[in-house]
């Protein structure tokens, strides 16, 4: 789940694996603003076949938490 | 105009949706067509000659609209346009409008256009293309006497048309159309009389045709209208403000 996750990350905001960590955070880097965060919500319900809710949406603040979430949702 | 391009229709069933659904059939698009009554639903899919999909759904239900993308998404990871024209007519005087229809009216007229389009931007910003068009009301402009809530609930989607257009560009394009008063729906209502005082009153002395505003929503719809974003366009024969 992590590494496709990581994927997604990756396409979305146009950076690299690498730079995909628990530390990256929503509006610390110039690439995950809020465009891409739509971006981003589009390309793990893609990725995961899942459709987030509002809240999950507004609580995917960071990479770690994005994890927590979608975990959430494969456990479903 | 729209080979290839995958449509979302709201409210297909009838009146100006289902012209809708014909005018974009006739220039190639791909219909996903939804609407609370079946049987409807599946007269206009026999009617039409492009792919289409149908999905019966009350809009006034968060969860069900959901669904329907969830549905929609297994059959395509592409949404190009969306029309949200399902929409709910309320009329009564403000002292007899009760709490529990308001919400109803607002419910399908303004939420449910919330909804759609938060799940279909996202299928748009993934493309980084798409056009999102709201049909609101002339009475969303100008005001009608016993209808201020509807009149309210269609100005409510300016407000969103102009909001999201700034928020979601450069990627997606947000207009509405504001149309007048239109030969198959409220008209019903009306004496005779009534109606003929406001052909009068309109400049083009008629009514608009379901399919004059079904065009109008293919300008916005099609790359006729690329540079276009944020605009409410009225198509109500001249008629700007009225009393019904």
């Amino acid at each position: 789940m992590e590494e496709k996750l990581k994927e997604a990350f990756a396409e979305a905001l146009m950076i690299d694996k690498e730079v995909v960590t628990d530390t990256l955070q929503y509006n610390e880097i110039e690439e995950w603003d809020s465009v891409a965060h739509m971006s981003l919500i589009a390309e793990i319900e893609d990725k995961f076949e899942i459709m987030l809710d509002t809240d999950d949406i507004i609580d995917m603040s960071s990479y770690a938490k994005a994890k927590e979430i979608i975990s959430k949702y494969l456990e479903k | 105009m729209l080979e290839e391009k995958w449509v979302l229709i709201t409210g297909a069933s009838r009146g100006i949706g289902r012209s809708t659904a014909h005018e974009f059939s006739r220039n190639g698009a791909k219909l996903l067509l939804v609407a609370r009554d079946r049987d409807e639903l599946e007269k206009v899919q026999k009617e039409i000659q492009t792919l289409s999909y149908i999905f019966v759904c009350d809009l006034a239900n968060e969860e069900a609209i959901k669904k329907l993308f969830l549905e929609i998404r297994k059959i395509t990871k592409n949404l190009d346009v969306v029309v949200n024209n399902a929409g709910i007519l309320y009329s009564a005087p403000l002292l007899m409008s009760r709490r529990e229809e308001m919400e109803k009216l607002f419910a399908t007229n303004l939420y449910a256009v919330v909804h759609i389009s938060q799940y279909a931007s996202r299928m748009m910003l993934a493309q980084k293309k798409g056009s999102i068009i709201n049909i609101s009301s002339l009475m969303g402009i100008s005001g009608a006497k016993s209808h201020a809530l509807y009149s309210a609930s269609k100005a409510s989607l300016l407000g969103l048309t102009k909001s999201l257009s700034l928020e979601l560009a450069p990627y997606i394009r947000v207009n509405a159309i504001a149309p007048g008063i239109v030969e198959t729906s409220l008209i019903e209502t009306m004496t005779p009389q009534k109606q003929e005082a406001l052909k009068e009153s309109t400049p083009l002395k008629r009514f608009a045709k379901d399919s004059e505003i079904a065009q109008t929503i293919l300008f916005f719809a099609s790359d006729m209208s690329s540079f276009v974003t944020g605009e409410v366009l009225r198509v109500d024969g001249g008629l700007c403000s009225i009393e019904i």
